[in-house]
């Protein structure tokens, strides 16, 4: 029920139903026919067993039992011209020829309530005959029979009372399902009309939807403007902003790309400079000032690891980054980070060891899952104690039928305080003010390496292992093969 | 005294680099713009020993220096790349330039790196001069001529750039062992690797592409993880792998 189109269908067919059947239900009610065409209606209207109606001579075909009463004071006055010429028998013939005819049977009774015919009368008939009055159409309905009385007066004066027997079928349409099947036709065409209407409206909005969908995932160039042809209504001008929208974002983000080339340019050329003109005072014998000259370019190389990393940050914040997705087989990226890793921690007489290892692969820029892992590995042996070791393990899971595979880096240094933990992905977040800067480090790696996991839809979490020391770990999602 | 010719659009740069060389025993020519530096490069080819070319040039980019430059001279080009532009570098190497640096390079750096190339040309110009028989080594589909420096895959000449070659070569002589990247990188590019340094597996990636991944169902240059690659000799079974 969460799609649109569901819910427009849904809504306009079942309005348009209920339209359909309450008109229908309220012309019943109005006809005052004693029986239902449709027999599910009694669950809804009930006619009366018995009654009385006015008579008048302007009913009309709406009124089936003011039309019969009219139609019976016809033949009533007919009955009578005729008993009172021609006698008992002659009336007695008409009887029997208006059943034969019209299958109605007639009863006329004498101001004394006296049947003429002689005839037998049935129960019903007497019971209306009795209680008669003129100009009221009493009505009285037993099962599928319905009997009707009038009082009529004769030429010379006389009071009668007409009786009439009529069956259901005189008041329904022949064919008895013919009002279900116009229900039914009238819900077949209201709901190709829904089915389009909702079409129409749903089908563009799922167009702009997957187009927005593709910008966001970074498809500068999508635009809607060839989907939504000879529309003139306001999702067409929907259609129009999204494009005018698409385009701005685009320029913005080539502009922001420029400008970040423009700052990496300008920022490096200064600092190469710097680093070659200090060479030069070392080569020049600065002797007295060796130490500053040290100081110097540590300070040059932090301020352009910083860059890098401010950049490269500012890059994946804003999207620019762009994903060439490959299959990275991560097996061989870890082996390859460890080896270098190893090499790294040799200096500070620790080591980095891979304790697991999974073949699996994950889609996307090898670089930045390089990045990603490389950051937690520094920072790992950068704060794993002396003479310890650093493990990588590196595995897979299913979930929910996708697999996903999980790289774990665990140093055995002093941990984290847990109210930090969260924190330790935020740029410039440093925990404590024990763990400072003298430690190294631009205080962006590990933002950079969150940014990248997402980018390639997975996450990192850190937590502190149990016996000690920090644990890093991914969570991408991941094909076993290529 | 080796000449170095620098192509880069920052002059202050270059003042100083002119400075800073002179005393390390180089001798250098300063240009500040591509296509300027092209037609230096080419008026003047077999005077300079090295080509120090920077990335984002005036007029026209170091890429298309390059290009140009390789399709007539095999001058070696050190490339000057910026740090986070890691696809500048794979296509500079892949284009045939010998190795690079990321500014702000470490002058020192700068010295190691242009030297180690320098020592490595004059080693294959003084091979090719002195070797009495220049040697053909033919594995499997490839033949490798160290007297012309061609390569041909089925007779057909492949185009690889002189690193390429050079790390093709020590593979071949080599094939059914594993050959260290440590030992590829001194012997190529003479110099050992430092952390996280990809330049070998950059080479080899694209000389893996430009041979061919595979001849027959064989992987023609297999990783051995953590230590180096091999390039599979079909006369012999893939399983002894003896390190060398």
């Amino acid at each position: 029920m969460r799609s649109l189109f569901v819910k427009i269908f849904l809504w306009f067919w079942v309005g348009m139903a209920l339209v359909s059947f309450v008109s229908l239900l309220s012309a019943v009610a109005t006809e005052s026919s004693p029986f239902l065409a449709v027999p599910w209606l009694r669950f809804f209207v009930r006619p009366p067993v018995e009654g009385q109606i006015k008579m008048e001579s302007g009913y009309f075909a709406g009124h089936s039992l003011g039309v019969m009463g009219n139609c019976l004071r016809l033949s009533g006055q007919s009955a009578i011209e005729i008993y009172e010429r021609d006698g008992k028998a002659a009336l007695l013939d008409y009887f029997r020829e208006l059943e034969k005819v019209v299958r109605i049977r007639i009863f006329l009774f004498d101001a004394n309530k006296g049947e003429i015919t002689g005839e037998p009368v049935p129960g019903e008939a007497l019971e209306l005959s009795s209680r008669s009055r003129s100009e009221v159409l009493d009505f009285k309905r037993s099962g599928d029979s319905i009997f009707l009385s009038q009082q009529l007066s004769g030429s010379r004066g006389d009071e009668y009372t007409l009786v009439a027997s009529l069956h259901a079928r005189h008041f329904l349409p022949r064919n008895y399902s013919f009002l279900t099947v116009n229900l039914i036709f009238i819900l077949i065409t209201a709901g190709a009309v829904c089915y389009w209407l909702a079409r129409y409206i749903s089908n563009p909005i799922c167009k702009l939807g997957a187009a927005t969908r593709r910008l966001a995932d970074g498809d500068l160039k999508v635009r809607v403007g060839a989907l939504l042809p000879k529309r003139r209504d306001e999702i067409a001008d929907l259609g129009k902003d999204f494009d005018l929208m698409a385009e701005r974002i685009e320029s913005l983000v080539i502009s922001q790309k420029r400008l970040l080339r423009d700052i990496s340019h300008e920022f490096r050329s200064p600092l190469t400079r710097l680093t070659l003109a200090l060479e030069i005072a070392r080569q020049r014998g600065g002797q007295d000032a060796i130490n500053a000259l040290a100081r110097i370019e540590l300070e040059a190389q932090r301020l352009n690891a910083l860059i890098g990393n401010l950049l490269m940050l500012a890059r994946l914040e804003s999207g620019v980054e762009e994903v060439d997705p490959e299959p990275v087989n991560m097996s061989e990226l870890i082996e390859e980070l460890v080896t270098d890793a190893d090499f790294e921690a040799g200096g500070r007489n620790c080591s980095v060891r891979v304790v697991s290892n999974e073949n699996c692969f994950v889609l996307g820029s090898k670089e930045l899952l390089r990045s990603a892992v490389e950051n937690v590995l520094r920072n790992a042996i950068h704060y794993t104690a002396e003479n310890t070791e650093v493990t990588v393990a590196l595995g897979s899971r299913m979930e929910e039928g996708s697999l996903r595979a999980i790289v774990e880096v665990r140093d055995r240094g002093p941990g984290v305080p847990e109210e930090s933990l969260a924190n330790l992905f935020y740029p410039f977040y440093r925990v404590g003010d024990a763990r400072d800067r003298k430690q190294g480090g631009t205080g962006l790696g590990l933002a950079i390496t969150a940014r990248a996991a997402r980018l390639h839809g997975g996450s990192v979490k850190a937590v502190n292992a149990p016996g000690g020391g920090l644990s890093v770990a991914f969570d991408f999602p991941a094909k076993s093969s290529v | 005294m080796n000449r170095i010719l620098v192509i880069d659009d920052d002059t202050e740069l270059c003042d100083l680099l002119t400075d800073y060389l002179k005393t390390e025993g180089f001798e250098i020519t300063p240009v500040h713009d591509g296509v300027q530096g092209l037609q230096t490069a080419m008026d003047q080819a077999g005077q300079y020993d090295l080509i120090v070319l920077d990335i984002m040039l005036p007029g026209m980019n170091g890429f298309e220096v390059l290009r140009r430059l390789r399709s007539q001279l095999d001058t070696p080009v050190l490339m000057l790349t910026a740090r986070d532009e890691e696809v500048d570098r794979i296509v500079g190497l892949e284009m045939g330039a010998d190795d690079y640096l990321a500014k702000p390079f470490n002058p020192r750096e700068l010295i190691a790196r242009a030297r180690a190339i320098l020592r490595r040309t004059k080693d294959t110009r003084d091979k090719s001069a002195t070797q009495l028989a220049p040697t053909k080594i033919r594995v499997g589909d490839i033949e490798l001529d160290t007297g012309t420096r061609v390569v041909r895959r089925n007779g057909e000449r492949l185009e690889l750039t002189s690193v390429e070659f050079s790390f093709l070569e020590i593979l071949l002589r080599a094939a059914g062992h594993v050959v260290t990247r440590e030992r590829l990188a001194e012997s190529v590019l003479g110099r050992s690797l430092t952390a996280y340094d990809r330049s070998v597996d950059v080479h080899l990636s694209s000389l893996r592409k430009k041979l061919g991944h595979k001849f027959g169902e064989i992987e023609r240059i297999k990783t051995v993880r953590g230590v180096g690659y091999i390039y599979a000799n079909p006369s012999q079974p893939h399983d002894d792998v003896i390190l060398r």
